[in-house]
């Protein structure tokens, strides 16, 4: 506890010394509504369960006094559907809601290279801009099991095998524990006798 | 079969020509430097089987660049597009991450065993510094490595980055957009990734090797030494001539004397060899069954997820004291590091004989444990 506390009092010292920590959160208003629904979409990609935030991104972005470039109806009904409890439909319509799934025809948005039309007239990313103008599902590691990962895993085992024969035979000649026994032994090798 | 007994003999005296040749112009023979035979054992073979690691995050992180695009919009796809499209890409992502994380463990296990066996101790402070460096730069790596995927992760981790950035005031100005705001950050931080941090590493890695052979790999404390315990610098080494060769006669600088089985350093490279074909094969298995997957694109101004886990420990500070707690622990574990040479003056190398820097090391190491255990623990909270 002790221990606690003095670490609190070197952090709370370190911090009052050091310039203040920029606050991401500043007036909702000023944030622009496409950035707030960019958020919410995040939000419903990587933590669908936290309705919450997706439902208080999607107020702001309402209340947003820059509302360029979104389609507030679409937000609304997005908010409807949510509401619903239908996370598909609404992610589909705050992504209409800001151009960032124009093409409805069948052809479902995979990368952000895909998203072409309007994409050239968006100005590219500078300094720690995110520069993303659709929220991609995440890309799991493992797919099912294909003839090259048995080559790969075959190779890997044939050169476990060779490395643990090589180290083998390239082991020390003595053990520690031999040479702790035979450097402090008057008569055997390969001290023979300890020094001093 | 009589061909044969004939043949051998030109053979073997045609590959030692051969190799005289290429040592008389490169000088390889440096190599064939003593060191212990105990530096042929598996737990001293860590800092070895560090840089089979730095080697195979090399030859993967060249064949990941010819795919990569730094730049915000399509770095993300890009990774996708290695994982998807690229023959082999998915694995040489996987075994690129993976070799990451042997790293950190294996680096970190190779403090833990110098710091345990004294090897630090005089003549070898320099080398513990340059050591407990390349340490702070594979975290550094691991951090922009796992910036470049651009996921929410990745850029989680910058916006923190970023944050702490500021908290060191104009020290800070790399790590701030502002220093070249017309540049993605992204692009710098990539230009670290694969030229400033390798570019030093390499120099440090020189260095640390250098010095290896000019003070010599340390004697095991574990072994008898007329002394208590055996005093890290070494002022002559003498070979005897009357007991079998790899047996030498080592004085110390107060004049004590003891014997030790020797090896040439080369030895020691080609067990380090044999245990790196295991890791990589290891590595291998792992990178086929554990592919890392590729987050969502980021988003700002939204905190979902955890670092990486050799931040965990950071992250369990930050959730308790805020974000100065960040840089706050980093710079007290890194100034204990480096500390560790200057405040333990103890001649001593025998882990027996030193309650007090056991009794820290143990502490340290406790606390990061636990840290990062309380981080696995909890769901990612806001910071920021």
């Amino acid at each position: 506890m002790a221990a606690q506390l003095a670490a609190a009092a070197v952090f709370a010292l370190l911090s009052l010394a050091l310039p203040a920590v920029a606050h991401a959160h500043g007036d909702e208003a000023e944030i622009p509504a496409r950035e707030l629904v960019l958020q919410a979409i995040a939000y419903i990609v990587n933590t669908p369960d936290d309705s919450d935030m997706i439902s208080e991104k999607l107020m702001e972005a309402t209340e947003s006094e820059d509302a360029s470039g979104v389609d507030l109806e679409a937000v609304d009904r997005a908010m409807a559907e949510l509401d619903d409890g239908d996370l598909v439909q609404g992610r589909i319509l705050l992504e209409e809601s800001i151009g960032a799934r124009p093409d409805l025809s069948g052809m479902d948005v995979r990368h952000v290279l895909n998203v072409a039309p309007g994409a050239s007239v968006v100005s590219l990313a500078t300094g720690e801009q995110a520069g993303t103008a659709i929220v991609t599902d995440e890309l799991s590691g493992r797919g099912p099991w294909t003839g090259t990962d048995s080559v790969l895993v075959a190779i890997a085992a044939v050169t476990a095998g060779l490395g643990l024969l090589l180290s083998w035979r390239f082991r020390p000649a003595h053990s520690i524990h031999t040479l702790q026994h035979q450097m402090v032994s008057p008569s055997g090798p390969p001290g023979g006798r300890a020094m001093g | 079969m009589s061909s044969v007994t004939k043949h051998r003999p030109v053979q073997h005296h045609t590959r030692r020509r051969f190799i005289g040749a290429v040592d008389e112009r490169l000088g390889l023979d440096a190599l064939r430097y003593p060191v212990p035979e105990h530096a042929n054992n598996l737990v001293w073979s860590l800092g070895g089987l560090t840089a089979v690691s730095l080697a195979v995050l090399a030859g993967t992180g060249i064949v990941l660049a010819q795919f990569y695009a730094p730049t915000p919009e399509v770095a993300n796809a890009s990774v996708r597009t290695i994982v998807e499209d690229v023959p082999l890409g998915q694995f040489t992502r996987s075994l690129h991450f993976w070799s990451a994380q042997a790293m950190y463990v294996l680096a970190g296990l190779h403090l833990i065993r110098v710091f345990f066996h004294g090897s630090y101790k005089r003549p070898r402070e320099a080398n513990w510094l340059i050591g407990v460096s390349m340490f702070g730069l594979t975290l550094l790596a691991l951090f922009t490595g796992t910036v470049l995927k651009w996921d929410q992760e990745g850029y989680e981790a910058l916006a923190h980055n970023l944050e702490v950035g500021q908290l060191l005031g104009g020290v800070g100005f790399w790590f701030s957009s502002s220093f070249a705001e017309h540049t993605p950050i992204l692009v710098r931080l990539y230009t670290a990734h694969i030229m400033l941090i390798p570019g030093l590493f390499i120099v440090l890695l020189t260095v640390h090797a250098l010095l290896i052979k000019r003070h010599r790999i340390s004697s095991h404390p574990g072994l008898p030494a007329p002394a208590p315990d055996t005093p890290a610098g070494l002022a002559s080494v003498e070979r005897l001539a009357d007991v079998q060769a790899p047996v030498v006669q080592v004085t110390t600088p107060p004049g004590e004397r003891y014997l030790e089985v020797q090896e040439p350093f080369t030895h020691h490279l080609r067990r380090v060899g044999a245990f790196g074909l295991v890791l990589l094969a290891m590595l291998s298995v792992i990178a086929v069954l554990f592919p890392p997957p590729v987050g969502p694109t980021p988003v700002a101004g939204v905190e979902v997820t955890k670092p990486p886990w050799p931040f965990w420990w950071m992250f369990t500070l930050e959730n308790w004291f805020g974000l100065p707690a960040i840089l706050g622990g980093g710079l007290v574990l890194f100034g204990l590091l480096f500390a560790v040479p200057f405040v333990d003056r103890n001649p001593k190398r025998s882990w027996r004989t030193r309650p007090v820097a056991m009794v820290i090391g143990l502490a340290v190491i406790t606390t990061m444990v636990v840290l990062t255990v309380l981080t696995g623990l909890t769901t990612p909270a806001a910071h920021l």
